[in-house]
């Protein structure tokens, strides 16, 4: 038993050929949507175009250098604060990012004849930034006295649209939404 | 109720995005999202175009992948999917 990796237009196409071939006039394809945030994606690795978006609360040489917030700001969905020329994704650690970005993994595959096929991509959560009032720990507070609120730049990473996660296939296809999918390799292990 | 036929087609072609999007517009496709999905460890941009029923991603590689080439995958009449590939042939 074998499991193959397929790209979206491999997936789709494979798909698109077993209906035409008859093989069976049902296919049961099981689609796993899981939410992470497992410090996978950070912001040095990101391409310029998706960096940009990120501008404005920091900056970077290049790409796989060495990311800094230029502002203060709040990281709304950890609701973690970050200071100005804090370092929040080191070159020399591109595996852990201090700023992780969430993304959801969407995997879709189907079976036949005992062998996998599956398809699977990660949705990066959207960032938006905006000024807002936000009262900020005590223990970084340089900028005012205690308890008091200031104007502060926000990050929100906000979650895709579920559309966006779906592939859209035909109506012969018989989508299953799983938790997990355990990997028989071989005979032994049932 | 009337059912409609749709099928599904993928296909990636040495277009540019903006060729791609002008067709499905004028065929009356109306962008309704977009996000930055990795894979195949690239990164992408992918646009979603809706029309009623008929809906039609586009896959764009970002950063400095050259040449591009999108991924379109359709999910529509069998009309509608050759109108869009008249553009991409």
């Amino acid at each position: 038993m074998a499991v193959y990796e397929c790209n979206e237009q491999q997936f789709i196409e494979n798909i698109a050929r077993l209906l035409r071939s008859n093989v069976s006039e049902k296919i049961i394809v099981n689609r796993k949507v899981m939410l992470y945030d497992d410090h996978r994606y950070g912001l040095s690795i990101l391409p310029e175009q998706e960096f940009i978006k990120y501008s404005s609360i920091c900056e970077r040489k290049g790409l796989k250098k060495s990311v800094y917030a230029k502002v203060p700001f709040i990281d709304e969905f950890h609701n973690k604060f970050y200071d100005a020329n804090e370092i929040l994704h080191s070159a020399s650690n591109l595996s852990m990012p201090r700023l992780s970005i969430p993304y959801y993994r969407v995997e879709y595959s189907f079976s036949l004849w005992g062998n996998s096929y599956i398809y699977t991509f990660d949705v990066l959560f959207e960032p938006s930034i905006r000024i807002g009032k936000r009262r900020i720990p005590t223990k970084v507070n340089k900028y005012r006295n205690k308890d008091t609120s200031m104007l502060i730049h926000i990050l929100s990473l906000n979650q895709p649209n579920e559309r966006i996660l779906e592939i859209k296939l035909p109506k012969e296809v018989i989508v299953l939404d799983v938790k997990r999918m355990l990997r028989v390799v071989g005979s032994n292990d049932y | 109720m009337y059912i409609m036929n749709l099928r599904s087609k993928s296909i990636a072609v040495l277009l540019p995005l903006e060729k791609i999007k002008a067709q499905l517009t004028s065929l009356g496709f109306i962008l309704e999202d977009e996000a930055t999905v990795v894979s195949d460890g690239r990164f992408w941009r992918r646009m979603l175009f809706t029309r009623g029923y008929e809906c039609v991603s586009v896959s764009e590689e970002i950063g400095d992948a050259y040449p591009k080439d999108p991924v379109i995958s359709i999910y529509a009449t069998e009309e509608t999917i050759s109108k869009i590939s008249e553009v991409l042939e």
